[in-house]
């Protein structure tokens, strides 16, 4: 289901009940209580590219993610005509599991993986929705002291805290941000915020971008309740209605520059199913917008050959929220997988640039984080209903770079800072007394020769001598890697979002971040793009 | 059976990305079913010794029992690994069948025999071995394996009603 979101309460739970059967529990609240999903927007795909082609429009955007869904809106309510590109399907899929997530709506089917420090996979999505399709749309804002600082670093107030809360205010409207319902956060959730109500810390249930949310738990799957306020039902539709134009299931492998000015971009169609290749598609174009993450956008720059134009920085400043996580068992019945997926959080007064979260995956990604294998298999099956998880992620210190492969798919590297390492462990501290605090028991961290604790000291002292190369990682904030800068000594884009070293070349993604947020990235994205399509449909 | 440092990294590379991965899987499984072929079945992807450490790996990291009685040598992993080797690119196609015969030589040095010769018993202390390595990169490169095979074990027809049953929005196609 669906990608259409249905206009009815009542059709909506009709939908609901098809897909998730037993899972559509009477008694739930109807979805999109204040209408603010909608359909989502018809698109071109493979089979509408019948063979090789060129057109002109007046801005083409490459990816419909959160970055350049939200950009599209700014271009077309300000009449700008509009092409859209999506290498993922016209038409979002939601299946009960992970494979074909990853096949339809994970960018090289979910293989990247940084190397470094330690190996890393590294997570981003794709599809009309990009990464919004399949995160759990936590919608925090980021904290004073970063944005203050960007404003200061690109001496340019308007990019400060309390100049940019009236768009956070906008964006958050327009994607139905609220605090998580409590009749649908669930006992993983709820564990959760008890320990940090008995801890006295700062923290609660978690906003996130979800107005019709029905707690189905599986947003890494994708939202099969049409209940998430993602890109594909929110923005995109919203831009078609005002005329974009979308074409999806196209692969931009190159920029047309002509003298110093981006002209357009080259495209190939590549099927949804079998990956093959079809048409090209040439796409000339007066301003063009990348906004294919922070890790598409500057691989494609790499590939296509316009990176070096573009200064020093391009591909640099990786950064992706580095952390790690704890599974814990209960006395009690938890059912990780019934309600928010990800919908508690913490604040920890000794830990800034720290994020404890909820923690949430497949059922064997949990028995293998907690070492359940082999003999301890069938104990961990028997656990699965009394397990509970929390995850850190930290503003990091530590970065890498973006390259391209020849065949074009994303050369990661990623070096950890020491102090990022420190934080991490010391966060995992606080994240058990939390979640023993909340009523959980035994605790279980994936990290090379660190065995069950019972306290959060045991865990602590089993810490100590740990380097990074035991962690068992996993990141899905890439960021900063074409950063905004006063000029092209220090960045590649500036404050509105234009590249410095090409004419006519725009980002709208998080590869624009300054710094590491701290915080989950969509909100912030949203608001990149909205200011980037803003400044270019002003510049005339 | 000696590997080389580059080696060692590219499998870890390779299958590590697979943890994360399996839109491979996907490939595979949506046209395919393949927990029901028949058992004379040629593989397309990999050899019979091959299909055999892959039953040895699933089968000490998934055992059968009072919870699930389907073990995962018996779930007919190999098929589903056969599947998504033929969706890889030729690299780390290459590579990942390295890995396997890494393992089902590795075993002689530390357990006396190949792997898919060994005792079920061997077969799981040289497994678990594995996956406490002291390197990085081998505890890495046995991890993606068990991950990735977990991935396939948990759709099995068998076994994703049951698993649905806590995770229940989840499994299944």
């Amino acid at each position: 289901m669906p990608d259409h979101a249905p206009q009815s309460p009542e059709a909506w739970r009709r939908a609901i009940a098809e897909t998730l059967g037993p899972c559509a529990l009477p008694g739930y609240p109807a979805p999109n209580p204040l209408g603010l999903l909608q359909p989502a927007p018809p698109a071109r795909g493979f089979l509408d590219l019948p063979s090789d082609s060129e057109i002109s429009v007046e801005v083409v955007i490459v990816g419909g993610g959160p970055g350049g869904g939200s950009a599209a809106l700014a271009l077309t309510q300000a009449g700008v005509q509009t092409l859209l590109l999506e290498e993922g399907p016209a038409r979002s899929h939601f299946r009960k599991n992970y494979a074909h997530t990853a096949r339809y709506h994970m960018q090289e089917a979910g293989t990247m993986v940084a190397r470094g420090s330690a190996m890393m996979p590294i997570a981003a999505g794709r599809g009309l929705g990009g990464s919004s399709l399949v995160n759990s749309a936590l919608s925090f804002r980021p904290p004073r002291r970063v944005l203050d600082q960007w404003a200061a670093d690109l001496d340019d107030p308007s990019l400060g805290f309390d100049a940019l809360q009236p768009l956070y205010d906008e964006v958050s409207e327009l994607v139905g941000v609220g605090i998580t319902r409590a009749e649908i956060s669930g006992e993983n959730n709820d564990l959760i915020v008890r320990g940090i109500q008995a801890l006295g810390l700062e923290g609660g249930l978690a906003p996130r971008g979800t107005p019709g949310c029905i707690g189905c738990g599986v947003c890494y799957f994708g939202c099969p309740s049409g209940g998430k306020g993602s890109t594909n039902l929110t923005y995109l539709p919203r831009a078609h209605a005002l005329g974009l134009d979308i074409q999806a299931e196209v692969k931009v492998e190159g920029l047309i520059v002509e003298n110093g000015v981006v002209r357009g971009v080259e495209a190939v169609a590549i099927h949804p199913d079998t990956g093959a290749r079809g048409a090209r598609l040439r796409v000339r174009a007066k301003h063009v917008v990348l906004s294919a993450g922070a890790v598409g956008t500057p691989r494609l720059l790499w590939h296509s050959g316009a990176a070096e134009a573009l200064g020093a920085h391009t591909g640099e400043h990786l950064q992706v929220h580095p952390g790690s996580t704890i599974v814990a068992i209960c006395d009690h019945e938890v059912e990780m997988w019934k309600g928010a997926t990800q919908g508690a959080y913490f604040h920890h007064p000794d830990l800034p640039g720290v994020l404890p979260h909820t923690f949430s995956a497949p059922p064997e990604a949990c028995l293998v984080a907690a070492g359940f294998l082999g003999d301890r298999w069938q104990e961990g099956l028997a656990l699965l209903p009394r397990m509970c998880g929390m995850l850190l992620m930290v503003s990091d210190k530590g970065e890498g770079r973006v390259r391209a492969f020849g065949d074009g798919r994303a050369d990661l590297v990623y070096t950890f800072a020491d102090e990022d390492v420190d934080r991490i462990k010391r966060g995992l501290v606080e994240v058990a007394r939390v979640l023993q605090a909340g009523g959980a028991r035994d605790l279980y961290v994936p990290i090379h020769g660190v065995q069950m604790s019972q306290s959060p000291e045991a865990l602590a002292k089993q810490l100590t001598d740990r380097t990074i190369k035991d962690f068992t990682l996993y990141a899905a904030h890439p960021m900063g890697t074409c950063r905004m800068s006063r000029d092209i000594g220090s960045g590649v884009v500036d404050r509105s979002g234009r590249a410095h070293g090409l004419r006519n070349l725009w980002l709208a993604d998080a590869s624009v971040f300054p710094s590491s947020l701290g915080v989950n990235p969509q909100l912030s994205t949203m608001v990149m793009g909205t200011r980037v399509g803003r400044a270019l449909a002003a510049s005339g | 059976m000696k590997m080389s440092r580059r080696t060692l990294l590219g499998i870890v590379a390779a299958a590590g990305a697979l943890t994360a991965a399996t839109g491979l899987v996907g490939a595979f499984t949506v046209g395919t079913q393949w927990w029901d072929q028949p058992a004379d079945a040629p593989f397309e992807a990999l050899e019979l010794e091959e299909a055999a450490v892959v039953r040895a790996v699933a089968a000490a990291a998934f055992p059968g029992g009072a919870t699930i009685a389907l073990g995962g040598g018996e779930a007919e992993l190999d098929r589903f690994f056969d599947g998504l080797l033929l969706s890889l690119p030729e690299m780390q196609r290459s590579l990942l069948k390295l890995l396997l015969h890494a393992l089902e030589h590795g075993a002689i040095l530390a357990e006396g025999d190949r792997l898919s010769a060994l005792p079920e018993g061997a077969q799981r202390a040289f497994v678990m071995g594995l996956l406490q390595h002291e390197l990085a990169e081998v505890r890495g490169a046995a991890m993606s394996l068990v991950v990735l095979l977990g991935m396939g074990y948990t759709t099995h027809p068998t076994v994703a009603p049951m698993i649905s049953a806590w995770h229940r929005c989840g499994y299944g196609s």
